[in-house]
């Protein structure tokens, strides 16, 4: 509990981070992993554009300046003051506004009437900017590109993942499957194993494995097999044409092998003729395979009551 | 000389539209807060179908799209038109036909919309017979706009006109090309159009609905109100031929950023981004027209709750239309398609342009018309900070949901698996969010109550000016010699409306032609057969129900998707799909491939689910369906439905329709049969009949993404 709690924390503060930043930041989030913050080369272009950025506003603010001092010396200090504009007037392109009685144009409508003020050309630039990105966006996906976009990015991102998925499954050697699958009797494995079968089985199952829509996994009688790497199976791949959903995709290998256990622990908990009735065949448990203690099994059977 | 003519403005139909206006306002955002209500507390529906969220989410959209901004469009023409043209209305039988018309209109979608009778076509979800009306009465508001400016006795068109006429002829183009559809009763019917050319044609018409219903028309209100209300002339008349221009020629482009990563062609979807890209500069003229008119009269706006609600809304509409061209980008669209982020984008749009514009205009215009001052100045600020309070609590819940499920549902764990397989993990997350959201909602609806009341007292303050008399120097005949060049346009109205039918004609047909032509744009795939009688069947019951309002069915190709629903969803899966149900948000999971092997549920896990979605998946927040399992499925029109189908081109052999029944009735069976082998029964403790509804929406879901599967069995 904690631990989600501290995940959706860092999740959240780290989504008011981002959303504070400008959208090209945003553009980049949508990484893979889980977010984190190193520091790697991207960070430092994102810097160095940044400092450049900076370093060309200090020297355009120098320049306004020597601009000004240069009129100064031409114009007089009077005459220069007058033709001063506000910061804003100058990005914005703005004329003062004592001037705009001579912009007015000669018509009007209702008593609307309308400045000649040009087009900024700062509106044009951002204009005739985004027409350029347009141009090279197309050139560079479809004409030097092969245009096969979602494709292309699909196949890399699938690649960059079984990677990911084959690394850990390597550095996990003994991985299990339904292969090598061991049954677990600690009390504590089986609890775990109650516990997914509350969240995941007992909607068709039902609450204590008697059977619903799904088959009662309490009594002898089993589909699928009724041994340890039957159940194991049949859990993670599924039954298509029964409705048996495959968990191997929700579930780790170890969860299946928790509730797979607990599956078995459960078996005869049910009194024969209150749970549903039997389906498939009767199996019959090797001696070899051991049943769990029995202790166990009435502590959980109880804990899900 | 010229002779002075005197003549009257009709402010009546200008009054009444303001009074459509306020009361379907409020009618349309109290349906959206009963929605947003429902998305954490299901029960909010009342157990009931006719108000349950997928019924109730359309009349919403419609409801605030066509009845609250339509009616203040059509109040804002009305009053300005007249005035900028120095002429009454061409007619006044036909302003009160398109008055009485459009409000018919909303009747008639307010009725269907609960009874379950949609198109499923977002923002055009009402069935044809009120397609037609709509047809009809929107020739009327064309009629009457040009008899209107015919008969002008102001030789130019204000710039506000010319965003009127773009409006009419681009709704209209939009309006009747998305809704060819084949009728089979007088209430259902089927898109001509199938699959991904269903789509291109939808969100071409959505997102120029928004562009030409919801942005050009309250540009031109923009243009009039504004320099009305703060008494200053209009900032660059060459900014706005500029932007005026641009705007409506790349608008219409844009459309298909509506479908990234979706099963469009890779060169459709780059032209939707490339173009949302160019329309941040012709958005933002607009928007700096609009604020540097206001130059010079800041001190105004600190007193004026007028002007305060224009500056705010035209500053909504500079965020929305810079984050909409950033919501284009692949990369950005990839985490907030299908979440919160785009409701609330959307909603930063609606309540913050449309919503502070039109009441600025109804603060503006009851006074005038009513001949009195506003009843309370203190009020339209009140209203003024609540409104945008509303917004704020509205608009950053829904980003910050959006940006949360968004990451949640991509999110990988080291082990290389999805962290959060199971959906309901990342609905749950999110729920607080959706309460404070409809807090805002409900801020917002608070200030729209003192709005009503305050114009209200001051409509009891004065008398309606039913016509009001002005008095212009008649039209002379000669036109003026060496002219700028717009200006020539400018007073030609015919060519004005020629020219832009041609500008907003190229981006459409540029883009749709080709993937209605060109065979490889949607490749086919041998496996997909159309679909039973009985998986037909509950696919309309999909439709009624607006399950897309909630579910989309539409795998993007993303490892995130394809590890968590199955192989991504290719073009030729959809070419039976009429119409298309990709839906475009997922309050709950995609259903593409709910049938397939990745996903596959027993049919006794639907029944129970769709009974009772608590009973199958914990907490989860969708509606129980109980009436599906209580009413029996009409069969009644099972054979015209699959002749229509034929028609449209989908393969049932000659004489299939006279079949069709038995052969629903013995698939019905089978899945009867299947329940009753997993031990269903219903509420009486009976075995459930093959006759009923949910048989039918089973077979519809059991079927959803199996095709593709057989051609693997068939090529393995």
């Amino acid at each position: 509990m904690t631990t989600r709690m501290k995940t959706y924390k860092k999740r959240t503060l780290f989504s008011l981070f981002v959303l504070g930043q400008p959208a090209m930041l945003l553009a980049q989030a949508n990484a893979p992993q889980a977010p984190s913050f190193n520091f790697g080369l991207n960070e430092i272009l994102w810097l160095t554009i940044i400092a450049m950025a900076l370093l060309l506003l200090f020297l355009l603010l120098v320049l306004n300046r020597l601009v000004f001092l240069l009129k100064v010396e031409v114009m007089g200090p009077e005459q220069a003051a007058a033709n001063k504009q506000s910061l804003w007037e100058k990005i914005l392109s703005l004329k003062p506004i004592s001037a705009e009685k001579d912009l007015v144009m000669e018509h009007e409508y209702d008593g609307i009437q309308e400045l000649d003020n040009p087009t900024p050309p700062w509106f044009n630039f951002l204009f005739y900017g985004t027409i350029l990105i347009a141009v090279v966006y197309l050139v560079n996906y479809h004409i030097v590109g092969d245009g096969n976009i979602m494709e292309s990015e699909y196949a890399a991102q699938m690649e960059q993942g079984n990677a990911i998925k084959a690394k850990f499954e390597a550095s996990n050697a003994a991985a299990i499957d339904e292969t090598n699958v061991e049954l677990l009797t600690e009390a504590s494995e089986i609890l775990e194993g109650s516990k997914i079968f509350a969240g995941k089985c007992k909607a068709c199952h039902g609450d204590l494995g008697e059977g619903k829509t799904g088959p009662n996994l309490t009594d002898e009688y089993w589909i699928h097999g009724g041994d340890l790497k039957s159940v194991f199976k049949t859990i993670k791949y599924g039954v298509q044409e029964k409705g048996m959903a495959a968990w191997g995709d929700f579930l780790k290998p170890k969860e299946i092998q928790q509730v797979s256990s607990y599956i078995l622990s459960i078996q005869g908990t049910v009194p024969a003729g209150q749970g549903k009735a039997p389906q498939g065949e009767k199996y019959q448990a090797e001696p070899a395979q051991e049943s769990a203690p029995a202790d166990t099994t009435q502590t959980v059977t109880a804990m899900n009551k | 000389m010229t002779q002075i003519e005197q003549f009257n403005y009709d402010n009546k139909i200008v009054r009444n539209f303001g009074i459509a206006t306020v009361i379907w306002g409020v009618v349309g955002m109290l349906v959206g807060l009963w929605a947003a209500i429902q998305l954490y507390e299901p029960a909010a529906n009342l157990g009931n179908q006719f108000t349950t969220f997928g019924r109730i989410r359309p009349l919403h959209t419609n409801a605030v799209i066509f009845a609250f901004v339509g009616n203040a469009i059509f109040m804002g023409v009305y009053y300005s038109l007249q005035r900028l043209l120095k002429a009454r209305m061409f007619s006044d039988m036909l302003s009160k036909i398109h008055f009485w018309g459009w409000q018919l209109i909303i009747v008639a979608a307010a009725i269907t919309l609960p009874l379950g009778m949609t198109s499923s076509h977002e923002y055009a979800e009402l069935e044809w017979p009120i397609d037609i009306a709509i047809t009809l009465i929107w020739v009327v508001f064309g009629w009457n706009m040009f008899g209107t400016i015919l008969r002008r006795r102001e030789k130019h068109l204000y710039v506000a006109i010319w965003f009127y006429i773009a409006t009419f002829v681009t709704v209209a183009v939009l309006h009747i090309v998305n809704s060819f559809q084949l009728p089979i009763s007088l209430f259902k019917s089927y898109y001509w159009y199938a699959g991904v050319q269903d789509a291109l044609v939808q969100w071409w018409y959505g997102h120029n609905a928004v562009a030409f219903f919801l942005t050009t028309p309250f540009l031109g209100l923009m243009y009039y109100y504004l320099p009305k209300a703060a008494n200053r002339p209009v900032y660059s008349y060459k900014l706005s031929i500029l932007h005026f221009w641009t705007l409506i020629f790349i608008y219409i482009w844009a459309g298909p950023h509506h479908l990234l990563y979706t099963s469009l062609p890779d060169w459709a979807q780059s032209l939707g981004t490339v173009f949302s890209i160019m329309l941040i500069a012709p958005s933002w003229g607009g928007m700096i027209n609009g604020l540097l008119t206001v130059r010079g009269a800041w001190d105004k706006v600190r007193e004026d709750p007028i002007l305060k609600f224009f500056v705010v809304g035209i500053t909504a509409y500079g965020m929305a239309t810079l984050e909409g061209p950033l919501l284009s980008l692949r990369n950005v669209n990839a985490l907030a398609h299908y979440t919160d982020w785009i409701v609330g984008h959307v909603h930063v749009g609606a309540l913050g342009w449309n919503g502070l514009l039109t009441f600025a205009i109804l603060y503006w215009l009851a006074p005038k018309i009513y001949n009195t001052s506003l009843f309370s100045k203190k009020l339209a600020n009140t209203h003024f900070w609540l409104a945008t309070l509303g917004i704020i609590f509205y608009a950053v819940p829904m980003y910050w949901s959006g940006w949360e499920q968004g990451q949640m549902w991509k999110e990988f764990g080291v082990d290389g698996r999805l962290v959060y397989p199971e959906f309901i993990k990342t609905t749950i997350n999110i729920l607080p969010l959706h309460i404070m959201r409809s807090i805002g909602g409900t801020i917002y609806l608070i200030g729209v109550f003192l709005m009503v009341y305050n114009l209200w007292k001051t409509m009891k303050s004065g008398k309606l000016v039913a016509n009001e008399s002005a008095e212009a120097p008649a039209l002379v005949k000669e036109n003026p010699k060496g002219e700028y060049w717009h200006r020539v346009i400018e007073r030609k109205p015919t060519m004005l409306l020629i020219l832009s039918l041609i500008v907003i004609l190229i981006g459409g047909m540029v883009e749709m032609m080709p993937t209605f032509l060109v065979k490889s744009n949607v490749p086919t795939i041998a496996a997909v057969q159309p679909y039973t009688p009985l998986e037909l069947e509950g696919r309309d019951l999909y439709i009624r129900e607006g399950c897309v309002n909630c579910h989309s069915q539409m795998i993007r190709p993303f490892r995130s998707e394809t590890e968590r629903y199955g192989d991504y969803s290719k073009a030729g899966e959809f070419v039976y799909d009429h119409p298309f149900l990709w839906g475009s948000k997922r309050t709950g999971p995609d259903l593409a491939r709910e049938g397939g092997s990745k996903l596959k549920k027993s049919d006794g896990w639907h029944y129970s689910h769709l009974v009772d979605p608590t009973s199958m998946t914990d907490q989860s927040i969708m509606p129980p369906y109980p009436w599906l399992a209580e009413q029996d499925l009409n069969t009644s029109m099972t054979a015209s439905k699959i002749n229509a189908m034929r028609t449209l081109g989908v393969p049932y052999k000659e004489g299939f329709e006279n079949q069709a029944v038995d052969a629903l009735n013995k698939q019905a069976e089978e899945i009867a049969a299947r329940l009753k082998d997993e031990g269903i029964r219903d509420n009486d403790g009976l075995e459930i009949s093959s006759k009923k509804e949910i048989i039918a929406i089973i077979a519809y879901l059991q079927r959803l993404g199996t095709d593709i599967s057989k051609t693997e069995t068939a090529t393995n």
